[in-house]
């Protein structure tokens, strides 16, 4: 108990010293990409990027491998030079300021531990790096080590620290110079399932115990969901939307985002006419419907795609009669698939594209059964109507 | 298989003999009471004083040491800057220089030796100290290289970016994160390197002048005139020397490579 509350204490110097260190005006972003370009040779690896990070906030670059995540945290870390745009960091241009110049700190992949230093002289190099005295470095190293629960390994060597332990370190190498932001490069991915979801949870509670802002570049959609207050999703070089994760999943900005955050319907569909706030289209079946226009705005005769969740597609055996409301689909069921809470429902529709609905494993339909015909049902409210992704 | 392995250990007893009774011998004989290398008539130290009392001897093992120190020194510094050169930048002919740094470590000392003195002479550098480090230097420097290369194979990348990330400037970050991870690798050449300019004749005898007669040069001349059990005594230590610095060279090369490995495997 008396340690706990020692550590609180402790916890509370550095906080305040966080506070003290780190006064930067609430209103400017930590960090602003405008018009950022990177070319390598002929080959666009990040193109026309433009967003900001609040400070404070848990954000990550979201996108499959090859996207240019990593290439924009190195361009944010300073590791790459922009090709044209500018980087601001609190307000000021730092395109052209080498790495050790600027006030973000980088948690690499596979950590970059100096493997001559044992963990404390790890930790101590930024500051020593700054030529802080020596008994203020001690100090600062000792209550860094407490916040990642590693103060009895600081003589250590990182080959005597296992995938966790070496984690951690790296995060207080990191977080002790008191950096503007903290950019993580995929930190997990070295780590087994088990120790990755530990870890999430164990940056989300770093991150909210020191208030640094935090850069997490990953793959994995499920750990930028978990993990963020706001994710930008990247795909070949562009950034296709920024936003938070419920802002992701429900209205995704292109298909691409659809498709890559959690299962997603995507449903050909011609536009029949534009009327502002509500666009009407035939569905496949010749249903026609009016569905909330999204970011994208379409004339008559234009060719667009709904995106449904799997969750909020309903399956009937008969069509119901307020059709004109709902969106309803007619669908062959071609596989049923037992997944504890839901019953996963596989269907193709007349035209044979694939549909999922995710059934309530509870409220199992009257009829349904592999090979039966039945009603895709949706509310045309879950609906986003989205632009055909592009050279389709 | 008994009869197998009988024979080849005694094989392996042979060339053991081939191979080391020789030195044996010299040792040995270097303990003789007898001027002769012949007859042993008893035992003594007296040879071992003797070196001491040999003002040409002696001075002859100062040049030795003096130009391996400097060979040392001046390799180290060029065999890790070329390491690093290589290993970091890439420019048009990396590889043919790479390839023609191995050259001195192969072609035959004698062709080496004429080819530095005909140099020495184009260029009026009067031969002495200067001459024999910058010949000795030639084929020193490569072994430093290769081992640094070596090590160098087996580096992260963001270890340097690390050390950037953390505040230190590319020099910062090579003085505190890359020397360090090298030393091994650069005590190990440095350790070779000065084995070799320690042990260097052909090279050294076209290349020094009167004055600057080094201690295998001096063996040579005097052996020519006849045994004399002072170098025996001389050649004991020296053997010894490079003995102690080839073992440590390679407990170093070993610790080397299994740091290596070990951080491959994490």
């Amino acid at each position: 108990m008396r340690l706990a509350g020692n550590r609180r204490r402790r916890g509370e110097t550095l906080l305040s010293n966080l506070a003290t260190m780190h006064k930067g005006d609430p209103r400017i972003p930590v960090i602003s990409v405008e018009n950022v370009h990177k070319r390598f040779g002929s080959f666009v690896a990040v193109e026309c990027a433009n967003f900001e990070i609040r400070r404070g906030e848990f954000f990550s670059m979201l996108g499959p491998s090859g996207c240019g995540k990593t290439t924009m945290l190195r361009m944010i870390a300073g590791f790459e030079e922009v090709s044209s745009g500018c980087i601001r960091l609190d307000g000021v241009d730092v395109s052209a300021v080498p790495p050790y110049r600027r006030n973000v700190n980088t948690v690499f992949q596979q950590y970059a531990l100096f493997p001559h230093l044992n963990v404390f002289d790890n930790v101590a190099f930024g500051p020593r790096s700054k030529g802080i005295a020596e008994d203020e470095v001690k100090r600062r190293i000792g209550e860094m080590l407490e916040v990642v629960r590693l103060q009895d390994y600081s003589l250590r060597r990182p080959d005597q620290l296992s995938g966790g332990q070496r984690q951690r370190v790296a995060l207080a190498r990191a977080l002790v110079n008191f950096p503007s932001a903290l950019l993580l490069d995929e930190p997990l991915s070295a780590l087994d399932l088990k120790l990755r979801q530990a870890m999430q949870l164990e940056l989300k509670r770093i991150q909210r115990e020191i208030g640094i802002t935090f850069v997490f570049v990953t793959h994995d959609q499920e750990e930028a969901l978990t993990m963020s207050d706001r994710t930008a999703v990247m795909s070949e070089g562009r950034v296709e939307q920024v936003g938070t994760p419920e802002e992701i999943y429900h209205s995704p900005a292109t298909v691409f985002v659809a498709g890559f955050i959690g299962t997603a319907n995507l449903i050909p569909v011609s536009v029949v006419r534009n009327a502002g706030a509500l666009s009407e289209v035939e569905l496949v079946g010749g249903q026609h419907s009016e569905v909330p226009t999204g970011p994208a705005i379409f004339s008559p005769g234009d060719r667009a795609v709904v995106m449904v969740r799997p969750e909020r597609v309903k399956l009937t055996a008969q069509r119901p009669d307020n059709s004109g409301r709902w969106c309803t689909v007619p669908v062959t069921v071609t596989e049923i698939i037992f997944q504890g809470p839901v019953l996963r429902c596989l269907l193709r529709d007349t035209a044979g594209d694939e549909l999922t609905a995710h059934i309530d494993g509870a409220e199992r339909p009257h009829g349904l059964t592999h090979g039966a015909q039945m009603w895709a049902v949706w509310d045309p409210a879950a609906v986003r109507l989205l632009p055909p992704r592009a050279g389709n | 298989m008994k009869r197998v392995n009988t024979m080849l250990g005694a094989w392996t007893a042979a060339m053991m003999v081939f191979l080391y009774l020789p030195i044996a011998i010299l040792i040995g004989f270097s303990f003789n009471t007898s001027r002769l290398n012949i007859v042993w008539q008893g035992f003594t130290l007296d040879w071992y004083a003797a070196i001491w009392r040999d003002a040409v001897l002696v001075k002859s093992l100062e040049n030795s040491l003096y130009i391996a120190s400097v060979t040392t020194v001046i390799s180290v510094v060029l065999g890790t800057a070329g390491a690093w050169l290589l290993y970091r930048y890439r420019f048009p002919g990396a590889r043919l220089w790479q390839t023609l740094i191995f050259v001195p470590m192969l072609v035959p000392e004698v062709i080496m030796g004429v080819s530095l003195l005909i140099f020495f002479v184009v260029v009026h550098l009067e031969l002495g100290f200067t001459s024999i480090i910058i010949s000795h230097v030639t084929f020193c420097f490569p072994f430093v290289l290769v081992a640094v290369q070596a090590r160098l194979a087996g580096l992260d990348p963001a270890l340097e970016e690390a050390a950037m990330d953390l505040g230190a400037t590319p020099a910062g970050a090579f003085r505190r994160v890359l020397v360090p991870y090298l030393m091994p690798s650069i005590i190990a050449g440095a350790l070779m390197a000065f084995t070799l300019s320690l042990d260097e004749l052909i090279v050294t005898y076209f290349t020094a002048s009167a004055g600057t007669r080094t201690l295998p040069l001096e063996i040579f001349g005097r052996v020519k005139k006849g045994l004399d059990p002072t170098l025996n005594a001389i050649s004991t230590v020296f053997i010894l020397f490079t003995a102690v610095l080839v073992v440590a060279t390679e407990f170093l090369k070993r610790r080397n490579a299994s740091l290596v490995s070990r951080q491959q495997q994490s």
